[in-house]
């Protein structure tokens, strides 16, 4: 591993020598429990010069994407957003704004408890301009969450997401944007994904294609049946910056041999453009075609 | 002279301290250990294992070691409580749907014989996101009042803006400190049991 130089490495080697000190490191996680203190700490130091190498090598043959937070400088005390004003036109009664009940609640947009529904940008508050985002329990749904530049109305707009955390969804298609944070994921089943974000975690969830760019190793855990491809070009924006190297790391399987609980979609099974949802659009997205087209239950 | 005594007799003269950063995963705990110590906070990939960081605090040597909060890596967090003078529990304040598994982990920790005795800070991280919970809902949320078997503390900060990692760590450094090294009773080697606990916010 010393005798490599920044220089001769290409990303699949590289890739070789990532999985390889993740198992080095478990390994060493596991010994933890007979070795003295004295020997672990050597150990640690070791691996930790192992990934300083490991960490230029990765650099050198993968060109760092320029992928940053740009945040602008957001004050860090409690800043609750406005309160989602209840006359949102299109569905007053979907309130997305979770409210707890302290006397200085913070808020967060929510959307959660919908089935057989397009969901876009209109759903959030409209005051709403950067927020992370909570989505649970949706089922048959389709959600947008990139500006429609068609629409006269405030789909137009564009919103930052900051974060993301979901749980239970199912059957439903999710496109994101480049989100500036990580994503966090539970419980997904037979969904297409399709986002960019700073550290992707996924965990007990099945049967779900993955159109994602980010910069370090999405992780899975407790997964069966994901596959990964890259975030579709046709929803890059000018501007972003897009790393496309995978390296997927399955937390239930640090052995020599492959995730059997992960794959790399193959080429003739990315859904081609014209079937992932227009932006822009005016008219009706029709949520069952949509779903029809893209799920991978019903594309076998 | 037990054991216990001159472990602690040794340590007096390092003046070093001994620090467990635990917490779901997807908490932070990395990203505030490296935006502590002046790194890039860009290229950090979920931790699969462990990271130790050494810096110097003060006049005080701190290891810290930062252990991957994944499920199928909580099992190994036992592996590292022995000796342990503060525990930095690191919460993710945007994570409302793991809000209930945060306090029970919690709890669970509390019971463990070889944590007593350690102190315990409470990071409320991701201060700077919109819809993150203060830390005083979150000081409900995982059920903080009841903790009579540790001195605790919790603090709201931010790794992006680095909001009050320092004001964290020296809470434990003083907290450790006053426990280890100005006590005028190091024959016993007891973890001070019962304290009262220390409450912010
Ligand atoms: N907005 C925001 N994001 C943060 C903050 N702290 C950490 N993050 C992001 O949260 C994600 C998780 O951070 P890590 O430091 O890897 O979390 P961890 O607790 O070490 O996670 P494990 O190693 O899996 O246990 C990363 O995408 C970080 O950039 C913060 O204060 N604010
Ligand atoms: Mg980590």
């Amino acid at each position: 591993m010393s005798g490599l130089s920044a220089g001769s490495a290409d990303s699949k080697a590289v890739q070789q020598l990532s999985t390889d000190f993740a198992k080095l490191r478990k390994e060493l996680t596991d010994a933890t429990n007979f070795l003295p203190p004295y020997n672990q700490r050597q150990c640690e130091l070791q691996l930790k010069e192992v990934e300083g190498s490991l960490e230029k090598l990765r650099t050198a043959a993968a060109p760092k994407p320029k992928f940053a937070f740009k945040r602008k400088a957001v004050p860090s005390v409690q800043s609750p957003l406005p309160t989602a004003s209840p006359a949102s036109r299109d569905a007053p009664e979907k309130a997305v704004v979770v409210t707890s009940s302290n006397a200085t609640p913070s808020t967060g947009v929510t959307i959660s408890g919908r089935s057989h529904e397009f969901i876009d940008l209109s759903s959030l508050p409209p005051s709403v301009s950067a927020t992370d985002l909570i989505i649970s329990d949706l089922d048959h749904c389709v959600l947008y969450m990139l500006p429609r530049p068609g629409l006269e109305d405030d789909t137009a707009r564009d919103v930052r997401i900051t974060a993301l955390h979901a749980r239970n969804v199912r059957n439903s298609v999710l496109i994101m944007p480049m989100i500036e944070g990580s994503a966090l994921l539970h419980d997904v089943s037979q969904c297409v994904l399709a986002l960019g974000c700073h550290q992707y975690r996924m965990h007990t969830s099945t049967q779900t294609d993955v159109y994602i760019s980010l910069a370090s190793n999405p992780v899975i855990e407790h997964c069966k049946e994901i596959r990964f491809a890259n975030y579709p070009r046709f929803l890059q924006r000018a501007g972003d910056e897009y790393p496309s190297t995978l390296t997927v790391q399955d937390f239930s399987h640090i052995r020599p041999t492959p995730s059997p609980n992960w794959s790399i979609l193959p080429e003739d099974a990315v859904s081609p453009e014209e079937h992932w949802p227009k932006p822009g659009v005016a008219d009706n997205i029709d949520v069952d075609l949509v779903l029809q087209r893209l799920l991978p239950s019903s594309r076998g | 002279m037990g054991l216990l005594t001159i472990i602690r007799k040794n340590r007096q003269k390092e003046k070093e301290m001994r620090i467990l950063f635990l917490g779901l995963d997807n908490a932070g705990k990395t990203t505030i250990l490296k935006k502590l110590n002046g790194e890039d906070i860009m290229g950090i990939s979920p931790t699969l294992g462990f990271n130790i960081k050494t810096f110097v605090h003060r006049k005080y040597t701190l290891n810290i070691w930062d252990v991957g909060g994944q499920r199928t890596l909580r099992p190994y967090w036992r592996n590292y409580f022995e000796q342990t003078d503060a525990l930095v529990w690191v919460v993710d304040s945007g994570d409302r749907l793991r809000m209930n598994d945060c306090k029970e982990e919690l709890h669970g920790l509390l019971l463990e014989d070889r944590l007593a005795g350690a102190s315990l800070l409470i990071f409320a991280n991701k201060q700077d996101l919109q819809g993150s919970m203060s830390s005083t809902e979150i000081r409900d949320a995982l059920d903080l009042l009841s903790i009579k078997s540790h001195r605790w503390k919790i603090l709201p900060c931010s790794a992006m803006t680095g909001e009050n990692l320092v004001e964290g760590l020296d809470w434990v450094v003083d907290d450790v400190a006053g426990r280890l090294y100005y006590s005028t009773t190091t024959e016993d080697a007891m973890p001070r049991q019962g304290a009262s606990p220390v409450v912010v916010h």
